[in-house]
Parts: C-alpha cells; sequence; structure tokens
C-alpha cells in the first residue's frame, strides 16, 4: 500500500436536509478529477483504494489504508488490540429470497460492505449500504 | 460485473439425475421434480408425514469480477403467518459439526431425512451453514463451480390441517470478494 496521487470520488447519499450520508474515497488512478461514482462501482476499485471518509451528519469516520489508521471525528482513534497488520475488506452481498407456494421469480437483495479488519481477532469496523441506508458499526468479522 | 450466481435443484437417480439450474421456485410436495404447484401434489396428513427432500446447491456460473465467493448462510427469513400444526422444516444445514452430503443412489425421498436432520434455521445464522468443499470456511475462486448439497425436507404430522400452510421465504446469501 504505498502512497500515490489519489484522485477523489465522492458517494453521496442525502435522503433529508438533517441526514446526510457522505462517503469520500482516494484512489491510486492516474486521474486527478474528481468524480462521482455509485457504492456498487467500488467492488472494482477495491485494490486501488488509499483512504475512506465516511460523514454522517456531525461525525466523521477516516480510514487511512495507507498508514492503517482509524480516526474518529478528527480525533479520536479507534483502539485496536492488534493494531500491526489491518486490511480493507470489500464485499458485494447477495440475498436470493424464494417464497414457497409461489410460481415467481426469486427476489435479488443486495448489500454491499466495506470495512476495516483486524487480523488476529474477531471484530473490525464495517459500513453496511443496501437500500435501506447506510450504517457504520462494529461488527464481528464476516 | 457481479458474479453468476443462481441456485440449482437435481432430481431424480444418481444414475438418472436431472439438473435444473435457477427454478423459479422451491415448492415442497409429493413428487419429486422441481418447481412444483403444490395443489398438484399436496402433502397427505399422516404420522411423520414429508415432503420429498429437496437436494440444491449454489451454482456459480461465472465470477464476473470477483475472485471469491463464500460465507454461504440459508434460512427461512420469513415464517409468513407462522408454522400449522406439526408442520416443520429440516434441513443439513448446520454452524458447527459441519457434514458434507453426497448425493443418493435413489435420489430424493419423501421418507423422514437421515441427511435433513436439523431444523431449519428461522433466523440469520451467525456464520455460514453450508459449506464449499466440504468445509464451512471454504470458497469458490473458479466458475463453473457449486457449494456443497443443501438438503431440505418438509416435515408434517396426523395433525396438520387440511389447506395450504402460511407462505414462507427462503433465504440464500453469499458474498463476492
Amino acid at each position: 500500500m504505498g502512497g500515490a496521487s489519489a484522485p477523489l470520488i465522492l458517494y453521496k447519499e442525502r435522503r433529508d436536509m438533517d441526514n446526510v450520508h457522505e462517503i469520500i474515497i482516494t484512489t491510486r488512478e492516474d486521474s486527478n478529477n474528481p468524480r462521482v461514482v455509485q457504492f456498487r462501482d467500488l467492488f472494482a476499485l477495491r485494490e486501488q483504494i488509499t483512504s475512506m471518509m465516511y460523514i454522517w451528519n456531525t461525525n466523521c469516520y477516516y480510514v487511512d489504508v495507507v498508514s492503517q489508521t482509524f480516526i474518529v471525528n478528527g480525533g479520536r482513534k479507534i483502539q485496536f488490540s492488534n493494531f500491526e497488520a489491518c486490511k480493507v475488506l470489500y464485499r458485494r452481498r447477495t440475498q436470493l429470497k424464494y417464497t414457497t407456494n409461489s410460481e415467481g421469480e426469486p427476489e435479488t437483495v443486495l448489500t454491499w460492505l466495506i470495512g476495516l479488519e483486524e487480523i488476529g481477532t474477531k471484530r473490525m469496523v464495517l459500513l453496511i449500504v443496501s437500500d435501506n441506508g447506510v450504517v457504520w458499526q462494529w461488527a464481528n468479522k464476516l | 460485473m457481479p458474479a453468476t450466481v443462481v441456485i440449482t435443484e437435481t432430481n431424480g437417480t444418481l444414475a438418472g439425475q436431472v439438473e435444473n439450474i435457477d427454478p423459479a421456485n422451491i415448492n415442497m410436495g409429493s413428487d419429486d421434480s422441481p418447481e412444483i404447484v403444490p395443489a398438484t401434489y399436496p402433502i397427505t396428513a399422516q404420522a411423520d408425514g414429508h415432503a420429498f427432500e429437496k437436494w440444491l446447491r449454489v451454482y456459480v456460473s461465472a465470477l464476473g469480477g470477483s475472485s471469491i465467493i463464500d460465507n454461504i448462510k440459508i434460512w427461512l427469513s420469513n415464517l409468513g403467518g407462522g408454522w400449522k400444526t406439526g408442520e416443520g422444516w429440516s434441513a443439513n444445514l448446520r454452524e458447527s459439526g459441519y457434514v458434507q452430503m453426497s448425493y443418493n443412489t435413489g435420489g430424493p425421498i419423501e421418507t423422514d431425512s437421515a441427511d435433513a436432520d436439523q431444523a431449519m434455521p428461522e433466523a440469520e445464522p451467525s456464520g455460514p451453514n453450508l459449506g464449499i468443499s466440504g468445509s464451512l470456511g471454504g470458497q469458490i475462486t473458479s466458475s463453473p463451480n457449486y457449494s456443497d448439497w443443501c438438503v431440505l425436507q418438509m416435515d408434517i404430522s396426523n395433525l396438520t390441517p387440511a389447506g395450504s400452510v402460511n407462505q414462507k421465504t427462503i433465504t440464500f446469501q453469499y458474498d463476492e470478494q
């Protein structure tokens, strides 16, 4: 994870004036032009990401992939018990929902997960994006 | 591009098995065939009654832009109006003590399944409950490829009332990396 030029990539979800989610991501791409992508497109960029910042109302969560740090609200650093080796996790989760006594096709539900997991423990910081919105949480490893 | 992943159902004897890729539904009934119309193949209320087993697999026909498929979880995510008297579902799904199934010589049965010997989960399992290559931690890293067999069976009793049971939702979940 060496340093590299890092254009800004924005993902915004604005549900109402009082509830704003924003994810700002930098990558190794050569282009220096900021651009907007959908979260589903991040899957293709998963090996390129150098940092992520998630803003939810007045809260800010920042992950620097290169230095492997996770900072909350610009100051309080999440204390990993073993912070020697972390890695960023990206997953696209699919649910196929079949209804019995039915002739209809199964419903497909997609969720995107992005997080920083700590090697050697069961805990991780996880961002979950679905049609229901955005959730950032401490979670057990997947 | 996402991986192309569907469910398959296999019917018939081992020697004459027929695989149905991406069935429209997983309806249970008194016939060993995919996409059953329950009204055509009802299950007769009886002591220790059962539908034909369903032998299913998660089938990855193309990995797309992904490199790994894993973390397969299967559960009843919605019981509709709940269980009727004597009604239940069994499965081989387990989060510990997992055993990989082999397709039986005679194919699916409608007597009490020795393979589907666990209660079907009614909430999302905390970890995978269907393996890949015999391991819950297994991964699919090439295509085409399959998960292990998932064996499901609906159970009823002589007290189960006549008529349709409540609609239920079965969720198959997997992760792409």
